[in-house]
C-alpha cells in the first residue's frame, strides 16, 4: 500500500518538475525574445503554453486522487496540498510569458523603439526568480524558497524604474512627434507587468515551497 | 531458549508433582480397605466375647457399633441384622458367608443390593454354626483420600513455588556458556562440545563474509577509480530514474555536488527539456541520444537500458571542442569562398570584357595590371590556405631540426625591407645568436608573417623593431611596430582565420586575413608561446617564446 503510494508521489515529483522546466522555459523565452523580438519563438511560447495548461489539469487530477485514495497525513499532506496550488501559480507564469510572446508577434507601426535596459534587466531578474522557486521545489530548501520570496523587491523597484524610463521616454517621443510611439511604450508597460505578475507568482510557489517542508504558510502554521 | 529450558522445567516439577500425589492416593486407597478390615476384625471379637458372655440376644441389642452387624444362621436365614431392615433373603450365597462357613473365617469387598453400596464384609463362623458378618462402608477409604486431595493439591503448589527461581538459576546455569562464546575467537571461550560444530561453521562464515566484503569493497573502489577517471559523464540509474552511480565528470557537467546527487531523480538533478525529452523517449524505447547546452558547453547525452535489468545508464560527453571545430571549418569555408570568389569576379569581369574587344588599347596595361594584382592575391591565399591546411594536420613532413632563430629572423627582415621602404617603414633587426629545434620553411614564414603585419599596419614614418633574445634559456622573439594598434575587443580575435579589425584597411593592403593564424599554427608546432601587447595608436609587441631547444643530439 505504502509502496503504491510512494510510487505514485514519485511520479507525482516527475511531473512537477517537468512543469517546473516547461515554464522557467517559458519565462525565459519570453525576456529573450523581449530582446531579440522575434516571431517564431514567441509563438513556440504561446504553442508552449497549451501544453502548461494540460499539464496543470493532470498533475491536479493526480493529486485529487492522492488526497481521495491516499488520504495523506502530515509531510506527505503538506506536499500534495502545496503541489495543487503551486501548480496554479506556474500556470499564471506559463499565461503571462504567453501574453508577453503575443504583444511580440503583433505587428508594430512606425519605427521600432528599444525596449529599455531595465526592462531587460526585470525579465532576467524574473526568470532568475522563477528557476530559483522551481529549484527550491526540486531541492525541498526551505531557505532557497525564503530567499526567492525576499529577492520579489528586486523585481518590484526594477517595475518602478521601468515606469519611470517609460514616462521620460515619452515625454521625449512626444516632442518629436513620431507615430504609433505611444501604443509600443504601452506595450511594455505590459510586458513589465507581465514580468512583475510572474515574479509575484514565483514568489508564491516559494511560499508554497516553504510550506511543503517547514509546515509553516507566512510565517504562519495552517491547522 | 532461556524461557524454553525454564518452562521445560516447570513442566517437569509439575509432572512430577502431580504423579507422586497419585501414587500417594493410590497407595491410601490400597492401605486403607486392610486396615478398616483389621478394625472389622477387632469388632467381630468384640461382638463375638459379648455373644459369649450374655448371649446373642443381649449383646445384639446393647450393640454400639458404626458397622453394619449381621447373624446369619448356619442355613443362610438372616437372624439379625443391625440396620433393621426385615425380610432378608437367604444369605449363604454370599462370598464372605460361603468362605465362613467353609473355612470359619471370610472376607469380601462388594457391592450390597441391601444398603445399595460398596461394602467390605467380615465373617465369622461361630461355635453354634451360625455366622457373624461386620461390614462397613468401604467410602471411608475414600474419604480419607478426598480429604487429603487440597493438601496434596497444596503441596504441588508450594514445591513448584520453591522450585522457581531454583529453575530459573539452572535455566541460566545452562544459558550462561552459550551467551559467552566470543564468536571471534571460539577456540578461547569455554562452549558445550555439542555446539563445537555449529560455532566453528559461525566462525568459517564469518571469515568467508569478510573475505568477500572485502573483494568487493576493491570492485568497488576499482569502479569508482574507472569511473572517475572517465572523460565522460557516467550515471547508473534504477528504474524510477533514481540515481545509483555518478562520476565526478558528470557532476561537473551538470554542475551537482556528488553526494546531493546520489539518491535523487534524474529530472531532479537536471531539468533541462532536453533531459526530460531525453528520459521519456528512454521510457519508450529502451535508448535515446540528444544534444544539450550547459554553461558555454555542449554536450551529447546517450541514454540506454541496461540488458536483462531495468535501471540505465546516462553517458554524457562533452563535444564543445568538436561542435566548436565543426563550426569553425563551417565558418572558415564560408570565408574562404567569399575571399576567392572577390578576386575571381574581378579577373572574370576583365577577362570577359578583354573577350568581348570592349577595351580600348590604351586602358589594357591597367587592367592587366588589375588582373594580375587580383591573380597574385588569389595564389598567395590559395598558398596561404594550402599551408594552413597543412599546419592543420600537424604539419607532416616538418623537420625537427636545429635552427638558428636569428639567422632566420634576419633574412626575412631583408627579404622585407624593400616593401618596407615603399611604405616609409624603417625595419631595424638586432638579436644575439639563439638555437630553436623546428622546421626552417616554417620559423621562415612564421618570422616573415609577423614582420609583414607590422610593416603594413603601420604610419608612415613609422618603424618596426625586431630582436631575437635568449631570456630564461627560452629563444624569444619580439616584433615591435609604432603602427596603429589593435583595440582591446579585437585582440582575443586576431590568431582567427579571415578575422579583420577593419575591413577596408585590410583589403587595400593586400593581406589574406590568414596571416596571424599562420603564426599560431606555426607556435604551436613549436610548442611556443605568443604573448600580445597592443593599444590603439600606440603600436603593437607580438613575442614569441620557443622552448629551450635540448642540446643532446643538435
Amino acid at each position: 500500500m505504502r509502496r503504491r503510494f510512494d510510487e505514485q508521489l514519485l511520479e507525482l515529483n516527475k511531473e512537477m518538475i517537468t512543469m517546473g522546466s516547461l515554464i522557467e522555459q517559458a519565462i525565459e523565452s519570453a525576456g529573450e525574445v523581449v530582446v531579440s523580438r522575434d516571431v517564431e519563438a514567441a509563438q513556440v511560447i504561446m504553442r508552449g503554453d497549451q501544453e502548461i495548461d494540460r499539464m496543470e489539469r493532470d498533475i491536479e487530477a493526480m493529486c485529487l486522487k492522492l488526497l481521495l485514495m491516499q488520504q495523506p497525513v502530515a509531510s506527505d499532506l503538506r506536499l500534495i496540498s502545496s503541489a495543487l496550488k503551486m501548480i496554479t501559480d506556474m500556470e499564471r507564469i506559463g499565461d503571462q510569458s504567453a501574453d508577453i510572446a503575443e504583444i511580440i508577434t503583433m505587428p508594430v507601426e512606425g519605427d521600432i523603439i528599444p525596449f529599455p535596459a531595465q526592462l531587460q534587466q526585470m525579465a532576467r531578474e524574473t526568470a532568475k526568480m522563477v528557476r530559483r522557486s522551481v529549484d527550491a521545489y526540486v531541492t525541498r530548501d526551505a531557505q532557497l524558497a525564503r530567499d526567492v520570496i525576499m529577492s520579489d523587491d528586486v523585481v518590484d523597484d526594477l517595475f518602478d524604474e521601468v515606469k519611470n524610463e517609460l514616462i521620460r521616454m515619452m515625454n521625449s517621443y512626444a516632442k518629436t512627434g513620431l507615430k504609433a510611439n505611444g501604443m509600443q511604450l504601452l506595450d511594455m508597460l505590459m510586458i513589465a507587468k507581465y514580468f512583475e505578475r510572474s515574479a509575484d507568482h514565483a514568489t508564491n510557489i516559494a511560499e508554497w515551497v516553504e510550506y511543503a517542508v517547514t509546515g509553516k504558510y507566512k510565517g504562519d502554521v495552517l491547522q | 531458549m532461556r524461557k524454553r529450558i525454564f518452562i521445560s522445567f516447570i513442566a517437569l516439577i509439575l509432572v512430577f508433582g502431580t504423579l507422586s500425589s497419585l501414587l500417594v492416593a493410590s497407595i491410601i486407597s490400597t492401605v486403607i480397605p486392610g486396615q478398616v478390615m483389621n478394625r472389622l476384625w477387632a469388632e467381630t471379637a468384640l461382638v463375638m466375647s459379648r455373644m459369649e458372655t450374655s448371649g446373642a440376644e443381649a449383646a445384639f441389642e446393647n450393640l454400639i457399633s458404626t458397622s453394619r452387624v449381621t447373624h446369619i444362621a448356619p442355613d443362610g436365614t438372616v437372624l439379625f441384622d443391625s440396620t433393621g431392615i426385615e425380610d432378608l433373603d437367604n444369605h449363604t450365597g454370599r462370598k464372605e458367608v460361603q468362605a465362613a462357613l467353609n473355612t470359619g473365617e471370610g472376607s469380601a469387598v462388594r457391592y450390597s443390593r441391601t444398603l445399595r453400596a460398596n461394602l467390605i464384609y467380615v465373617a465369622t463362623l461361630l461355635p453354634d454354626g451360625s455366622v457373624l458378618r461386620l461390614a462397613t462402608s468401604e467410602s471411608a477409604s475414600r474419604e480419607m483420600t478426598g480429604s487429603m486431595l487440597p493438601w496434596q493439591i497444596f503441596g504441588t503448589v508450594a514445591i513448584l513455588i520453591l522450585c522457581l527461581p531454583l529453575a530459573a538459576w539452572l535455566t541460566s546455569l545452562l544459558v550462561k556458556p552459550i551467551l559467552e562464546i566470543d564468536l571471534d575467537s571460539p577456540d578461547d571461550s569455554l562452549v558445550y562440545e555439542e555446539l563445537m560444530p555449529l560455532v566453528r561453521r559461525i566462525d568459517e562464515q564469518a571469515r568467508q563474509n569478510r573475505q568477500q566484503l572485502e573483494t568487493l569493497s576493491d570492485r568497488r573502489q576499482e569502479l569508482d577509480a574507472l569511473l572517475g577517471g572517465m572523460q565522460e559523464g557516467f550515471i547508473a540509474m534504477d528504474e524510477d530514474q533514481r540515481i545509483l552511480l555518478i562520476n565526478g565528470s558528470a557532476c561537473r557537467m551538470l554542475g551537482v555536488d556528488h553526494s546531493w546527487a546520489l539518491g535523487k531523480t534524474v529530472p531532479e538533478i537536471n531539468r533541462r527539456r532536453e533531459m526530460l525529452l531525453l528520459l521519456s523517449e528512454l521510457k519508450e524505447k529502451g535508448c535515446a541520444q540528444g544534444m544539450m547546452a550547459r554553461g558555454g558547453r555542449s554536450y551529447i547525452l546517450s541514454t540506454s537500458t541496461v540488458p536483462h535489468g531495468r535501471g540505465a545508464v546516462l553517458l554524457i560527453s562533452d563535444q564543445t571542442e568538436k561542435v566548436e571545430g565543426e563550426e569553425m571549418r563551417k565558418r572558415f569555408t564560408a570565408n574562404v569562398s567569399h575571399e576567392l570568389r572577390t578576386p575571381l569576379t574581378t579577373i572574370f569581369g576583365y577577362a570577359e570584357m578583354l573577350d568581348k574587344g570592349m577595351v580600348m588599347q590604351e586602358d589594357i596595361p591597367a587592367i592587366s595590371g588589375v588582373i594580375l594584382k587580383e591573380s597574385r592575391r588569389m595564389l598567395s591565399l590559395v598558398e596561404d590556405i594550402l599551408r594552413l591546411s597543412r599546419l592543420d594536420e600537424g604539419f607532416p613532413g616538418g623537420a625537427h631540426a636545429r635552427v638558428s632563430l636569428a639567422d632566420t629572423t634576419s633574412i626575412a627582415c631583408e627579404s622585407l625591407r624593400p616593401a618596407a621602404r615603399e611604405l616609409g617603414v624603417t625595419v631595424n633587426y638586432e638579436g644575439e645568436e639563439a638555437f630553436v629545434r623546428g622546421d626552417r620553411t616554417l620559423l621562415g614564414e612564421l618570422c616573415s608573417n609577423l614582420i609583414d603585419n607590422a610593416i603594413k599596419y603601420n604610419q608612415p614614418g613609422g618603424s618596426v623593431r625586431v630582436r631575437v633574445e635568449v631570456k630564461d634559456r627560452q629563444a624569444v622573439l619580439t616584433v615591435a611596430d609604432t603602427g596603429i594598434g589593435i583595440e582591446p575587443e579585437h585582440q582575443p580575435h586576431i590568431f582567427e582565420r579571415f578575422y579583420r579589425t577593419d575591413k577596408s584597411r585590410s583589403k587595400a593592403t593586400g593581406g589574406t586575413g590568414l596571416g596571424l593564424s599562420i603564426v599560431k599554427h606555426a607556435a604551436e608546432y613549436h610548442g611556443a608561446r605568443i604573448s600580445l601587447d597592443s593599444a590603439p595608436g600606440r603600436g603593437t609587441t607580438i613575442s614569441v617564446a620557443f622552448p629551450e631547444p635540448d642540446n643532446e643530439g643538435a
